[in-house]
């Protein structure tokens, strides 16, 4: 402290006066008090923020990639696979096929679910036909023979059914026998129609002792309607119950009753609606 | 004339955390010193009080990101105060001098500090503003070199040449007027 060269400058020193201070002091601890108190967690600003966030994008989204490769339909990654698909494609044109042909391969041999199969086949029949890769196309083809082969051996060998082919949208289907063939006592029962989902819950005549197990027909028709409906061995309307006799129908008889007892107008479409009336 | 150095280190910590017992044992120590200081720069002590008082606000803003200890915070404050001393400065230069004979008679109050040791201030004004910063810094405050340093921005080399300039002429001026007041009085 070297003020004695200039002993003039210290009579400017001065002390505030108490009233001064405590003013002071009021405003300061107001300013205290109503300043926001800091957080004790850790707070980021919306820069830091931003910059944390795509730092976390650049470093998760291609481990989300890698993780996401092997994923198939029904994972919890699948989506993000088929996010990042677009990307990838930019890189590799034949990326998108080649994935749901394995995708399929994964499956068929998983014996995964036939509607994940479904969907999965028409979006790898979609991808293959947009890339010219004979390689997949034959791939995608020895998996279709899988699917059909399975299709066919789902049926139960202890009923040696025979083969329906049924029409997508066809009036219920009747034998190529006469009118009466299809009636229960002859021992035939009648071929099913597509849309036998509703009879199960119309009961047949008491006169007439049902043939069909209609809940077994039903699960029958069901199942086939799912396989027909993308082309997968819908060909055949399976029946549980059918006799083995049952002949292979080829063309659906509008004429015919669709089933003996059956009173009600069915929803499918018929050609001659009054061929479908029991008489 | 408050301690530099050490004296504030304990209240450092307490100022981070807007301690309100930190900020009244910081005002105490160092309020006059910085008033001292502000009086000096601005010749007006009602100014000069009102200084403070902002840097004092500011520091309760600034408080949470203060880093350093008791010498540093010392320095901010000097800093902070000092630049509200150049902020008053700018405004006065701005602002025109409004002519006291427009002025209803009542309104002419001398301010604490305005009228006091005409010749004193005389002196310092003929400094620049640094050079009377660096004065009132080492000889009104009591800061070192190095504190000095801190406040103006200077290293310490920088500041022991300049307050020496600074000195110089305000010895020259102080010595001129005390011969002049001689000779009249003579």
């Amino acid at each position: 402290m070297s003020t004695d060269s200039f002993p003039e400058l210290s009579v400017l020193r001065l002390a505030l006066a108490p009233q001064t201070r405590d003013r002071h002091l009021a405003e300061v601890v107001s300013a205290i008090r109503s300043a926001p108190h800091r957080r004790s967690g850790f707070r980021l600003s919306w820069r830091r923020w931003v910059a944390s966030a795509a730092a976390a994008g650049a470093l998760l989204t291609p481990a989300a990639a890698i993780a996401a490769d092997g994923a198939l339909p029904g994972d919890a990654l699948y989506p993000i696979k088929r996010l990042l698909e677009p990307v990838v494609r930019l890189v590799d044109r034949d990326v998108i096929a080649e994935h749901r042909v394995e995708e399929l391969e994964v499956l068929i041999a998983r014996d995964g679910s036939s509607d994940i199969v479904t969907d999965l086949l028409i979006d790898a029949r979609a991808a293959v036909g947009a890339v010219d890769v004979p390689e997949l196309r034959d791939r995608l083809a020895a998996i279709e023979e899988v699917i059909d082969q399975r299709t066919t051996d789902r049926i139960p060998a202890s009923t040696d059914r025979p083969r329906v082919d049924t029409p997508p949208v066809d009036p219920p289907v009747t034998t190529s026998a006469p009118a009466d063939a299809g009636h229960p006592t002859d021992g035939h029962a009648p071929a099913p129609a597509p849309d036998l989902e509703h009879r199960d819950s119309v009961a047949p005549p008491e006169d007439s002792p049902p043939a069909v197990d209609a809940p077994s027909v039903t699960t029958a028709v069901l199942r086939d309607g799912t396989t027909h409906r993308d082309g997968l061995g819908g060909e055949a309307a399976d029946v549980d119950s059918a006799p083995a006799e049952q002949p292979v129908i080829d063309e659906p008889a509008h004429d015919a009753p669709p089933e003996s007892g059956d009173t009600r107008e069915t929803d499918a479409p018929t050609v001659d609606g009054e061929g479908d009336r029991a008489p | 004339m408050g301690v530099p150095g050490r004296d504030l280190d304990e209240w450092a910590d307490g100022i981070r955390r807007r301690s309100e017992d930190a900020f009244r044992a910081v005002y105490a120590v160092v309020a006059d010193d910085l008033a001292s200081f502000a009086t000096g720069m601005l010749r007006d002590r009602r100014a000069a009080e009102d200084v403070v008082q902002q840097a004092f606000l500011e520091l309760v803003s600034a408080a949470p990101k203060f880093r350093g200890d008791g010498r540093a915070l010392r320095a901010w404050l000097f800093k902070s105060v000092r630049f509200g001393c150049l902020d008053e400065i700018r405004r006065r230069s701005r602002r025109p001098e409004t002519p006291t004979d427009d002025l209803p008679e009542q309104a002419v109050v001398p301010l604490p500090g305005r009228d006091d040791h005409p010749e004193l201030y005389a002196a310092l004004e003929t400094l620049s503003e640094r050079q009377r910063a660096l004065v009132l810094l080492r000889h009104v405050s009591g800061l070192s070199g190095e504190e000095i340093g801190k406040v103006m921005g200077m290293r310490r080399p920088a500041v022991y040449a300049a307050l020496a300039r600074a000195e110089r002429r305000l010895r020259g001026t102080l010595d001129a007027g005390s011969d002049e007041m001689r000779r009249e009085t003579a």
